[in-house]
């Protein structure tokens, strides 16, 4: 379905864009993530796989700032930033697009991408044309209020804004999660797209097994908090993986 | 009662509304964007008032009173925003409004101990004194209009602000999901910080703008505030623009209910006792209105849906 | 001893259980902090100033704070009759206070000297042999008014005033005295601020004159919307608005306005003359009428203390009765039901330098009592 790109690693900070190392996180007394460790590189797509409630989400708020960990530390462009605010981490370049999108309904929809503007200097507040290639739909619906559109629009929306902060690391969460065949299509297209800029390490968490395998440079498997299963998407076993997230 | 009182009464009405909206905006952006029940509003009222009084004794110019009030309340709101105010986001209200109430406490006895217990003297400036002649032959003192235009000026600039500038979107977008736009990089405690010392400066200017034509003491806050309040619940808490509606209902509403109840009753009873009934739910009238929007509308006329 | 040792003192006589007992314990409740503190601490600095005056080391007064709220009061009065053991109260300002402290003080045998309220019911009906009134009833400033407005050649008055006992007792009490039509009475909200509606129905009415009782903000409030406005008709009311703590805040807007007051700083006589300078020199600003009528209090319980010991209560009663203390009033008289008999004044407001204040310009009432004194039976 998508073909395969030549992988490239030109990051300046040697070939690890994030890295998470051995983190725990507890919900109270409840242990949700256990030495959970992971990179993530640009130019390449990082699959975190795992049936619901295996701590997928938690991973990526993790690595989001959005809720913090009791062990381990994050890198992210070689920075220690396992207790730096989501705000900060945000402003260091990284982008997150939440499971159920959390776009603003109030909001317009060209309201909603100008809320990724916070961490760039004033000359490079404009929303890229690439947004809008990649989702000429949000083009059309500038001044509609977000909470005006459909499920796969907003999950568009909520791609866009993240895009608009140009970031180096992407976390999303789900995209495919309720939305029609034709716009998970251009989801795909828009995420083998940002890999091959080859400048933006992308984590992309998916339960959409057909979806994923497609997209992934390496993957890891979840269960209750752990990862049971690592490695490069090349050298996947497909029946082991699937077996491992079968419900 | 000719149409020239009645036009009087409703300018009055409208001033008075005018002048709510710009203590009651401050106070429902801050419940709207940080959830906030702030009862210490009403004392940065007293701090613009308290200020302007002083640079006007000092300088002779109200207009730079003016600009004093808004410093001072600003000021004042981000230190309490920073010291106390931060630390009750994630508390319930109750915790809240004990918090606010004891800062009161504090900002009354403060401004008593640097300014002393005798009212201050501020005074309209000699440009806006005594009345001018309106069309139709109504006379209207200059600087109630003047209220009456600077509060509606106010409404168009937090319009504008709110409607159509980056820190009027992150308002927004804080209001739904603060998460989310901390997510997206905005420091949110700066946005708060700033959201705080912006309703600030608006209760104090407020405060100036009415101390000119009141009384400046210790306490007059309190009074304003508790308006405020039923002007944030009719128009829907966390709605500028349902405050701007409700301020003006209220501001009418009690005005012309103060004039016009006593001489409904007086057709019916002897006018001493209409006098003292009528005036007697009078003063009840706003509360009734209040009781009336939330039975029709329980989370106000532009709230958000419950 | 300066006043402010002597306040320490009196306050940490409070704390302290094993300072020695003074001669005279007095228990003073008054407002000292919120809105109206203005008053109570001229009350308060007025009656520590006479204390301070008399050389006398016999008199404790332990001073507390109201807050104007009558449960605190309450709570004050039981705290200094049970556990101070005082001999007399005094102190308040507030009539719905003084309503709640009074009566059970007097039942339990203390005595009670006002230096401010004057609630019908006391001196009524309610009136009480150990209850002494030493400022005056509380209609007596408006009666003032409503006579001095006959004197005026006023036909015609728009009076208001607002909505609660005090307030219609002040219309009542212009009433009994003004022979003359209303042109509009209106009631306004206790704690109101903005009087624009107000001002409009009386630039609409035909009214030659306006007469109105709205103390401390209220008036302040009042008075400026009213100069503001282009209504030029006179204005009379009595001195509670007109009050040297407020007049300066009030500013230009109050000048001309008559009101009444029972004393004026500019009153000639010896007492008041030496009471005016050394109330300045002590505290650095003009004495207001609450002041004097704290200063009054203190001297008459201390000319009764001279001829009588407090224990011997129908000794010292008589004493007080005999009212024989030099007073900043000049004349100064009880009459059967312990409330004053004095002459009431007309005071115009004037500016003298940048200060605003007060000159007696007539006479409204001579030997004026209230109109209460006949249900009194002790
Ligand atoms: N805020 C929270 N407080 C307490 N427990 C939580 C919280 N959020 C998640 N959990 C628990 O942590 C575990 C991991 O949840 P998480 O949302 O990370 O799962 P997930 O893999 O994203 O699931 P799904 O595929 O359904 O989105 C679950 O057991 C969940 O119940
Ligand atoms: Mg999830």
């Amino acid at each position: 379905m998508f073909p395969p790109i030549p992988k490239s690693s030109k990051s300046i900070w040697g070939a690890d864009m994030l890295n998470v190392d051995k983190i725990d996180l507890h919900y109270g007394a409840a242990q949700a993530l256990r030495g959970v460790s992971l990179t993530a590189t640009p130019g390449r797509v990082m699959t975190v796989l795992g049936r619901n409630g295996v701590g997928k989400t938690t991973l990526l708020r993790a690595i989001a700032g959005r809720n913090a960990v009791s062990a381990g530390t994050i890198r992210f462009k070689g920075q220690d930033v396992t207790r730096t605010r989501s705000e900060a981490r945000a402003r260091s370049g990284i982008a997150m697009v939440p499971q159920g999108r959390e776009i603003f309904p109030l909001l317009s929809v060209k309201e909603n991408l100008e809320t990724g503007y916070a961490r760039l200097p004033r000359r490079d507040r404009s929303i890229p044309d690439d947004v809008f290639e990649l989702f000429p739909v949000l083009k059309d619906m500038l001044g509609r209020r977000g909470g005006d559109l459909s499920g796969g629009q907003q999950q568009q929306l909520a791609i866009g804004r993240a895009l608009v902060m140009r970031p180096d690391l992407l976390v999303l969460d789900e995209p495919t999660e309720g939305i029609q065949p034709s716009i998970i299509k251009d989801i795909g297209r828009a995420i083998t797209y940002l890999r091959a800029k080859g400048d933006m390490a992308i984590v992309l968490v998916e339960q959409y097994f057909e979806f994923a395998r497609d997209l992934a440079d390496d993957y890891v498997v979840m269960d209750r908090g752990e990862i049971t299963l690592a490695g490069a998407a090349a050298d996947m076993d497909e029946d082991e993986v699937l077996r491992r997230i079968a419900v | 009662m000719s149409m020239i009182l009645l036009i009087e009464q409703v300018l009055n009405g409208l001033q008075f509304g005018v002048m709510l909206f710009v203590m009651a905006a401050g106070l429902t952006l801050v419940f709207g964007v940080m959830g906030l029940i702030n009862l210490a509003h009403g004392s940065l009222y007293m701090i613009g008032a308290f200020a302007a009084a002083t640079v006007a004794g000092m300088t002779g110019s109200f207009l730079l009173a003016l600009a004093a009030s808004l410093a001072a309340a600003a000021a004042a709101g981000a230190i309490v925003e920073v010291v106390v105010i931060r630390r009750l986001y994630a508390r319930d209200h109750l915790d809240q409004v004990l918090a606010t109430f004891a800062l009161i406490l504090i900002f009354s006895e403060g401004t008593r101990w640097l300014f002393g217990s005798f009212p201050l003297f501020l005074d309209v400036p000699d440009w806006l004194r005594g009345p001018v002649s309106l069309p139709g032959g109504i006379l209207y003192p200059a600087y109630r209009l003047a209220i009456i235009g600077v509060g509606l000026a106010v409404a168009l600039g937090l319009w504008a602000l709110i409607a159509r500038t980056r820190l009027g979107i992150r308002i927004r977008a804080g209001e739904s999901d603060r998460e989310m736009i901390a997510a997206l990089g905005v420091d949110i405690s700066k946005l708060y910080t700033l959201v705080f010392a912006l309703g600030a400066a608006l209760a104090g200017l407020a405060g100036a703008l009415v101390g000119a034509i009141q009384s400046v003491q210790v306490g007059m806050g309190e009074p304003v505030m508790i308006l405020a309040f039923v002007v944030i619940v009719i128009g829907g808490i966390g709605s500028i623009k349902g405050a701007l509606v409700a301020s003006l209902l209220v501001g009418v509403t009690d005005t012309l209910g103060g004039v016009l109840l006593p001489v409904a009753f007086a057709q019916i009873m002897q006018p001493s006792n209409a006098m003292l009934v009528g005036s007697a739910l009078a003063s009840m009238l706003i509360y009734i209105l209040m009781a009336v929007v939330l039975v029709v509308r329980p989370s106000g006329l532009y709230g958000a849906r419950a | 001893m300066t006043i402010r040792t002597l306040i320490t003192a009196g306050t940490l006589a409070a704390l302290s259980a094993t300072t020695a007992l003074a001669d005279v314990k007095v228990g003073m409740i008054t407002t000292l902090s919120g809105g109206g503190a203005g008053l109570g601490i001229d009350v308060r600095d007025g009656f520590m100033l006479a204390v301070e005056q008399s050389g006398r080391d016999d008199i404790e007064v332990i001073i507390e704070d109201d807050q104007r709220k009558p449960d605190v009061a309450v709570q004050l009065a039981d705290r200094m009759i049970q556990s101070e053991q005082v001999d007399i109260l005094t102190g308040i300002v507030w009539s719905n206070l003084a309503m709640a402290v009074v009566p059970s003080a007097v039942a339990q045998g203390k005595f009670y000297l006002s230096p401010n309220a004057g609630p019908s019911a006391l001196a009524g009906r309610g009136c009480d042999p150990n209850y002494f009134n030493i400022a005056w009833q509380n209609d007596n400033l408006h009666e003032a008014a409503g006579a001095y407005a006959n004197d005026a050649g006023y036909t015609n008055s728009f009076i208001l005033a607002p909505n609660y006992p005090a307030g219609q007792d002040a219309l009542m009490g212009y009433k009994r005295m003004y022979d003359g039509e209303l042109g509009g009475e209106i009631y306004t909200q206790l704690g109101q601020t903005d009087y624009a509606a107000e001002i409009a129905q009386i630039r609409a009415s035909d009214a030659d004159s306006v007469f109105f009782f709205l103390p401390g903000g209220m008036g302040i409030s009042f008075l400026k919307q009213y100069a503001d406005s282009g209504v030029d008709l006179p204005v009379v009311g009595p001195a509670f608005s007109f009050d040297q703590g407020i007049l300066q805040a009030v500013g230009a807007a109050a000048l001309g306005v008559h009101n009444t007051s029972q004393w004026s700083k500019d009153l000639d006589n010896p007492t008041n003359i030496a009471f005016v300078e050394s109330f300045q020199a002590e505290f650095g600003r003009l004495p207001s009428l609450y002041a004097s009528q704290g200063f009054d209090t203190a001297n008459l319980m201390i000319s009764a203390m001279e001829v009588a010991d407090v224990d011997d209560q129908d000794a010292f009663r008589a004493a007080l009765e005999a009212a024989d203390f030099d007073s900043t009033r000049g004349d100064f008289a009880f009459g059967p039901n312990h409330h004053p008999v004095q002459d009431i004044h007309v005071r115009k407001v004037v500016q003298e330098g940048d200060v605003f204040t007060n000159v007696i310009v007539a006479t409204a009432l001579t030997d004026h009592a209230d109109a209460y004194a006949a249900e009194c039976q002790f």
